[in-house]
């Protein structure tokens, strides 16, 4: 019998070996200026390779465990036995999970690694450190060895957002994970990444339910399918019910769990009888009925306060919506207009009122260099702002241009991301602050933020990134740009990911 | 700061009442009168304009040249309709606010020479 155990260990090295062996088979396409390549994918993955081989050693050995037992064979039967326990653990996915919380973190992320938690065509690091992430609470130094198998994975997929939000919600940097999980979640549709978007959504909308934040909830749902967004809200009510948190609070959960599934299902029918897409935030919707004008004059004083302060641009954010709801309020414009014929003022005293706020916003917005698509900066600026705001852009453009020329291997996901997000900010607060010049704002930044993403796309594996990108252009530059760069733009995204 | 609040006075007060709050209360600052040395800001969060965000009831020292700037404001028709916009504004409690912004620790906001 023992013939017949010791082949299986080098056996099962040598499976673990060619399923790794396999996962680097998965190469990178030929690089380019202006145009993404798709690679061609790996005829056999590791994973299946593994899966495969594993299901076809484990009943042999269980056969001869059994065997062994049959015969009454005590040494033989508790090594056999254990072995094909041992193979059995290792080979099912479903297993893994608990047998890392009982690992160490690198062992658990090689375990899962080798295992294939890959969810589709992921690379399976992400996969890996989500397991590791999830089995355990991690220490600082834990989560830094994970983010560092993330930096140096060769590729990036969507799943890496996610990976990297569940590291920084384990550590309860819960204000990063949610933006990471964020851009996750905020893919186009598009093939593979949807394991990826639909396991940032379920985080999302979890984080947003514990929040009570039922609105932003109602948004992330609303991007899914009705099945999953009640599952995800019923998980939260059980979890309110097991944590003992009180009757008052379950029921409460409870009864916001029905508003919360009813309001997304009828927002999703309307979103679809609309043909919108789910695409913008909740954040930056203001379009409620106007209230008491002391109230509404109140909340923006109040935020405008805050503001001026500079430590977040959220408060700016609000201070701009709340004096954008100020000018919208009848009620208040009445109110003026009566005062007005009584005191006979020689100019518009509310009209000043809100220039003077919406400036005194774009100063700080100016000074700590905030560019966020909605406020509105770019639509109040005066010409000097505007010819500082043109600078800007062709600055981070050329500095996204440059960054794509980075020889080194700095250029992986986050550094990317903080690359070309200040760009993308910038571009999108002017795209939607002053529509009267999109062709010159796109053909002042386009050029840098194509080479950058290519360059991800081609050379580093980044695809998701390249791919968002594309599409963000294909859907600015419409209208404004060349029928040439249309036609790059679409071969482009049509090489998918 | 408001400057109903400086003169003390109502935000339905006539010219004449204003002009005469005014003026009673320079006479007074003259004389040295304590009773009209500080002002008692109720609690209020109406921070914008240079009122400072406050939230809970302060005292600010009344000066000479306060209570001019304030009357020189409500002799203004535009600017005596905003004072009274802002003097009848709801006092509005924030918040503390999250630490600081995710922008800020994404390192998106300075990103060039301000």
């Amino acid at each position: 019998m023992k013939q017949a155990i010791l082949p299986v260990v080098p056996l099962l090295w040598a499976v673990l070996w060619a399923a790794r062996a396999a996962n680097k088979k998965s190469g990178t396409g030929s690089s380019g200026t202006a145009t993404a390549t798709h690679p061609a994918s790996a005829a056999l993955s590791g994973q299946a390779l593994i899966r495969g081989l594993g299901f076809l050693l484990l009943p042999i050995m269980w056969t001869l465990a059994f065997a062994a037992a049959a015969d009454g064979q005590g040494p033989e039967l508790a090594s056999q036995l254990g072995l094909a326990m041992g193979l059995t653990a290792l080979c099912l996915p479903q297993w893994v999970p608990p047998l890392c919380r009982v690992l160490p973190v690198s062992l658990a992320f090689n375990l899962a690694r080798s295992v294939g938690f890959n969810w589709a065509r992921s690379h399976n690091v992400a996969g890996a450190v989500i397991i590791a992430a999830q089995s355990r609470r991690l220490t600082e130094q834990e989560a830094d060895w994970l983010m560092d198998r993330l930096r140096n994975s060769p590729h990036c997929y969507a799943l890496t957002w996610v990976a990297a939000g569940a590291v920084r919600a384990n550590r309860d940097d819960l204000r990063v994970a949610r933006l990471l999980y964020g851009i996750a979640g905020r893919i186009p549709p598009m093939s593979g990444a949807e394991p990826a978007r639909r396991m940032a959504r379920e985080w999302l909308i979890a984080d947003a339910l514990q929040r009570g934040a039922w609105t932003e909830a109602m948004d992330w749902a609303s991007r899914g399918r009705g099945l999953q967004a009640y599952v995800t809200g019923l998980q939260k009510v059980v979890q309110v019910f097991a944590t003992g948190q009180g009757v008052g609070a379950a029921t409460a959960a409870m009864f916001m769990h029905m508003r919360f599934t009813l309001a997304a299902r009828v927002k999703r029918f309307g979103r679809d009888a609309s043909g919108q897409d789910g695409s913008g935030s909740a954040e930056h919707r203001h379009g409620s009925a106007p209230g008491n004008w002391q109230d509404d004059l109140g909340r923006a004083l109040a935020l405008h306060a805050r503001a001026r302060e500079g430590r977040r641009v959220e408060d700016v954010q609000a201070a701009c919506l709340a004096w954008d709801r100020v000018a919208d309020n009848p009620e208040l414009k009445a109110w003026v207009r009566s005062r007005a014929d009584v005191l006979r003022p020689a100019g518009a005293p509310l009209d000043r009122m809100l220039t003077r706020s919406v400036t005194e916003l774009g100063e700080v917005m100016w000074r700590e260099r905030w560019f966020v698509p909605g406020t509105g900066m770019f639509g109040r600026a005066s010409d000097a702002a505007m010819d500082r705001a043109w600078f800007e852009l062709k600055d981070r453009a050329h500095a996204a241009y440059k960054l794509a020329e980075t020889p080194d291997r700095v250029l992986y996901s986050h550094d990317a991301f903080l690359a070309l997000e200040p760009l993308r900010g910038l571009a999108e607060a002017m795209f939607r602050d002053r529509p009267q010049d999109r062709g010159t704002i796109f053909q002042t930044m386009y050029s840098g933020s194509l080479h950058l993403a290519v360059k991800l796309y081609n050379e580093r594996g980044f695809k998701y990134f390249g791919h968002m990108v594309f599409h963000w252009l294909r859907n600015e530059g419409d209208g404004v740009m060349t029928e040439t760069l249309r036609g790059v733009l679409d071969g482009n995204i049509r090489s998918g990911v | 700061m408001n400057p109903f609040a400086v003169l003390g006075i109502r935000t339905d007060a006539t010219r004449m009442e204003v002009e005469r709050a005014g003026q009673k209360l320079l006479a007074q600052l003259e004389i040295g009168a304590a009773s009209v040395k500080y002002i008692e800001q109720p609690p209020t969060s109406g921070g914008a304009h240079g009122e400072g965000p406050t939230s809970s009831p302060t005292r600010v020292e009344r000066t000479p040249e306060m209570v001019r700037e304030a009357l020189t404001a409500l002799r203004d028709p535009d600017q005596r309709i905003e004072a009274e916009m802002i003097a009848l504004a709801t006092p509005f409690e924030l918040p503390a606010p999250e630490g600081v912004s995710l922008w800020r620790e994404l390192g998106l906001g300075r990103t060039g020479p301000s």
